[in-house]
C-alpha cells in the first residue's frame, strides 16, 4: 500500500502542485488547508505522514504540530520562513525535516522518502525489472546473480529505482550520491551511469535526458 | 583639571591670601603704633632726663651762688642725677662731652651708641643687639656754657617679642582656619555640583544607548536649566529614534511580508515547473493545468511587482494637480470597467454632482480603479457597485459603495496596511496582492486627505475620499 500523506497548506496552487508532485512518487494524499482542519485530519486519521506549513489560517504550525499530542506522526515543516530560528524551532520541537520554500519537487520527494524510510523501516528489498537490491545487505542481484557494484554506483541505482520515470538532474544526483559539498563534476555522474548501464544492462531503460540528466523508465 | 578642583583650589587661595594679607596689614598696623608710642614715651623720658640734669646744674648754681660751674662739677651733677636712674633696667643712659664718655648709667649696647653720636644734633634708631631691640635717642645739651650730648637708650625688645608672638599666632590661626575653610569648602562644592554630577552620569547613560534615562530636576538654578534642556533633548531623541525604529520595523514587516507573498507564487511556479520538467508521461490536462498556474502565479508576481513599484515611486512623485471633472471620472470608470462588471453581473450606479476636484489625473484614476476593483470583487453575482458624492461649500466627499459581506471594525484599521489579505484565498484568485489599498491610502495620503472606511459584516462597505474645494473666483 503506498504511503498516504498529509498536506497542511492553506494556498490552493501551492498544495496541488504537492499533490502532483507526490503522486510521480507514488504516493497519496490529502489536502487540509487551515490549521483547525489540519489538526482534526491528523487527529482523527493515520497519515504516514504530515506536510505542514507554519504560516496557516486559524492555528499556525507550530501551534498544530504542539496541539496533536501523543498522535505518532512523522511532520515535515514546509514554510516560506527560511530563517534559522524557525528551523531550529521546527526541528527541535521533533519534526522529521524542514523545507524552505519554493522548492524543486525531486527534493521534496527525496526528502519525503527519507522520512517515510525512517518511519517504515520494512520493504529491504528493491525490485526493478529482473534487478534486486538488497538494501541491507548492500547487494544487487540480476537474476540471482551478484553484480559487483562501487558504493557510489550502488547508491546511484538505489536512488534512480526510488526515482522512477523521474528525470533527474545531475546536480541532484551529485547532491544525493556525492554530497552537497561535492558540486561541479558532473562528469562524474555520467562515467557512474555509463559503469551501471554496462553492468546492469540498462541502456534501453536508464536513458539520457539532453540538457537535463537522466530518467530510470519503467518498463 | 575638574571643575570643583579649579572653583576648590581659586577659592581656597582667595580666602587664604585675603585672610593673611588683613591680618598681617593689621598687625603691622599696630606694631607700628606701639613703636610709636614707645618712641613718644622714650622721647619724653629722654627730655625729663636732660630737664632733670639742667635742674641740677641751675639748682647747684642757686645753691652754691656759683654762676661758673667748673668740668667736674657738672659731671659729678650728671653722674648724680643719672646715678638715680640705676634702679630703672628698661633704660641707659650716657652722657659725652667731646666725643668721650663721662657717666654711664645703666648698660648700653656701646656700638650703637657711638654710631649714634655722629648724628648731629638730635636722632632716634632702632638697633638690635644679640636678639635684643633697642630704641636709641641722642641730643645736644648745652650744660653751664658747653655742649654735651646724651644719648639714652630704652629696651623695647618687648614690644618687638610681642609682635612676633602676635604674628606666629595669626599664622596658626590662618592654617588652622585655612584648612578649616578648605573642609568646608570642598563639602560646599561637591555639594554644588552634585547636580553637575549627576548631569554628567545621565547624560552617559542616554548617549550609550539607555535613552529613557532623565535627570531629575532641583531646584531651579543654572545646572536644572542645563538638566531640563538635557531632558528635552533626550526626549526627542527618544522620539525621533522611536520613530525610526518603528520605521524599520514597518520596513521589516513590510519585506518579511513581500518576500513571503513572492515565495507563494514561486513556490507554485517552481513545482509546477519542476514537475513538467521531469515528469515522464503528462496528460493535456496536466500540461494545461500545471503551466496555467505557472501563468497565472507569474501574472501575479507582475501585478506585484507593479503595484509595488507605484507604491514605492509614490513617495517622492510631485503632483500634477489638475481640474477633475468628477462626472468625467465616473464616465470613464463605466467604460474602463464595463467587461468586468458585465462579467460578474454587477449593476454600477453612478451618483456624482457636476463638480470640480483638484488632484493629479493618474493618481485618482489609479485610486477609484482600486476601489472600483476592490468593491468588485467583494460585491455577490449581481450586487450593485455605487460611485458617489457629497457636495458640501468646503469639501467634496467621493465614495465608492458595495454590498458584499462587510468586515468587522477592528479589521478596518489593518486593511490599508500593504499585504493585508482579508481573504487569503479569494484575493490570490483574482490575482491580488494585499496592495491595493495600501496605494489607495498612499495616493490619498498625497492628496492631503485620507480614505474613510466604514463598514459592518453584512453591510457592505463604504471607502470614501474627501477633497477640499477651491473658492471659486466669481
Amino acid at each position: 500500500m503506498p504511503a498516504h500523506i498529509l498536506i497542511v497548506e492553506d494556498d490552493e496552487n501551492i498544495s496541488h502542485m504537492i499533490e502532483a508532485t507526490l503522486s510521480i512518487g507514488g504516493y497519496t494524499s490529502e489536502i487540509a488547508a487551515d490549521g483547525e482542519a489540519a489538526l482534526s485530519a491528523i487527529l482523527n486519521n493515520n497519515y504516514d505522514l504530515v506536510l505542514l506549513d507554519i504560516m496557516l489560517p486559524k492555528l499556525d504550525g507550530f501551534t498544530v504540530f504542539e496541539r496533536k499530542g501523543n498522535k505518532e506522526v512523522p511532520v515535515i515543516f514546509l514554510t516560506a520562513m527560511g530563517d534559522i530560528p524557525s528551523k531550529v524551532k521546527g526541528l527541535k520541537m521533533g519534526a522529521e525535516d524542514y523545507i524552505v520554500k519554493p522548492f524543486e519537487a525531486v527534493e521534496l520527494l527525496a526528502r519525503v522518502e527519507v522520512v517515510l524510510r525512517r518511519s517504515l523501516p520494512g520493504l529491504p528489498l528493491l525490485n526493478y525489472l529482473n534487478i534486486v537490491v538488497d538494501l541491507e545487505g548492500h547487494l544487487v542481484t540480476v537474476e540471482g546473480k551478484v553484480v559487483d557494484l562501487t558504493p557510489k554506483e550502488f547508491d546511484l541505482l538505489t536512488f534512480f529505482i526510488k526515482n522512477i520515470d523521474i528525470a533527474l538532474t545531475r546536480e541532484r544526483l551529485l547532491a544525493v550520491v556525492w554530497g552537497y559539498g561535492y558540486a561541479g563534476e558532473t562528469r562524474t555522474v555520467d562515467t557512474h551511469v555509463q559503469q551501471l548501464r554496462k553492468k546492469l544492462g540498462l541502456h534501453d531503460n536508464l536513458i539520457t535526458i539532453p540538457r537535463l540528466g537522466y530518467r530510470l523508465e519503467s518498463a | 583639571m575638574k571643575l570643583w578642583q579649579k572653583i576648590f583650589l581659586t577659592t581656597l587661595a582667595l580666602v587664604i591670601i585675603v585672610v593673611n594679607v588683613s591680618s598681617i596689614v593689621l598687625l603691622s598696623n599696630n606694631h607700628r603704633l606701639a613703636i610709636e608710642r614707645e618712641q613718644q614715651s622714650a622721647l619724653s623720658r629722654h627730655s625729663y632726663l636732660v630737664a632733670d640734669i639742667k635742674n641740677a646744674i641751675i639748682y647747684t648754681q642757686l645753691v652754691e651762688r656759683r654762676v661758673e660751674l667748673d668740668n667736674d662739677d657738672v659731671t659729678d651733677i650728671a653722674r648724680e642725677v643719672l646715678g638715680g636712674w640705676r634702679s630703672d633696667s628698661t633704660m641707659a643712659a650716657t652722657l659725652f662731652k667731646d666725643g668721650k664718655k663721662i657717666y654711664t648709667v645703666n648698660k648700653q649696647p656701646a656700638k650703637a651708641e657711638y654710631e649714634i653720636l655722629g648724628e648731629p644734633d638730635y636722632a632716634s634708631r632702632i638697633v638690635e643687639v644679640d636678639d635684643e631691640t633697642y630704641l636709641l635717642i641722642v641730643s645736644t645739651t648745652e650744660l653751664n656754657g658747653e655742649d654735651y650730648r646724651l644719648v639714652s637708650s630704652f629696651d623695647i625688645t618687648t614690644t618687638y617679642e610681642l609682635f612676633s608672638a602676635d604674628f606666629n599666632q595669626v599664622r596658626a590661626v590662618g592654617i588652622v582656619s585655612a584648612l578649616l575653610v578648605a573642609g568646608i569648602l570642598l563639602l560646599l562644592v561637591r555639594t554644588l555640583l552634585r547636580p553637575l554630577r549627576n548631569l554628567s552620569g545621565t547624560t552617559r547613560q542616554i548617549a550609550s544607548g539607555d535613552l529613557d534615562k532623565r535627570v531629575t530636576i532641583k531646584g531651579n538654578d543654572e545646572v536644572s536649566d542645563v538638566a531640563r534642556s538635557l531632558n528635552t533633548m533626550a526626549d526627542s531623541i527618544e522620539h525621533n529614534v522611536g520613530e525610526l525604529e518603528k520605521l524599520a520595523e514597518s520596513r521589516k514587516v513590510f519585506i518579511g511580508n513581500l518576500a513571503h507573498e513572492m515565495k507563494t507564487p514561486l513556490t507554485s511556479i517552481l513545482g509546477f515547473a519542476d514537475i513538467l520538467r521531469i515528469k515522464r508521461q503528462i496528460t493535456d490536462d496536466e500540461r494545461i493545468e500545471y503551466s496555467g498556474v505557472i501563468v497565472g502565479e507569474t501574472k501575479r508576481l507582475q501585478s506585484l511587482s507593479s503595484k509595488l513599484m507605484e507604491l514605492l515611486s509614490l513617495g517622492n512623485m510631485q503632483l500634477t494637480l489638475e481640474d477633475i471633472d468628477i462626472r468625467a471620472l465616473s464616465t470613464t470608470i463605466e467604460v474602463t470597467f464595463q467587461p468586468v462588471f458585465a462579467r460578474s453581473g454587477i449593476s454600477f450606479v453612478s451618483d456624482v454632482d457636476e463638480v470640480v476636484i483638484k488632484g493629479d489625473d493618474e493618481l485618482i484614476k489609479s485610486l477609484f480603479y482600486n476601489l472600483i476593483d476592490n468593491s468588485v470583487k467583494a460585491s455577490p453575482q449581481g450586487g450593485t457597485v455605487t460611485f458617489s458624492s457629497t457636495v458640501t461649500p468646503q469639501q467634496v466627499k467621493l465614495s465608492v459603495t458595495d454590498e458584499g459581506s462587510g468586515i468587522s471594525e477592528d479589521q478596518i484599521p489593518l486593511l490599508t496596511e500593504p499585504f493585508f489579505m482579508l481573504d487569503k484565498a479569494r484575493t490570490r484568485k483574482h490575482g491580488g496582492a494585499g496592495l491595493g489599498l495600501a496605494l489607495c491610502a498612499e495616493i490619498a495620503r498625497a492628496h492631503g486627505t485620507e480614505l474613510i472606511i466604514t463598514s459592518s459584516p453584512g453591510a457592505g462597505t463604504c471607502v470614501s475620499v474627501s477633497f477640499a474645494r477651491e473658492v471659486e473666483n466669481a
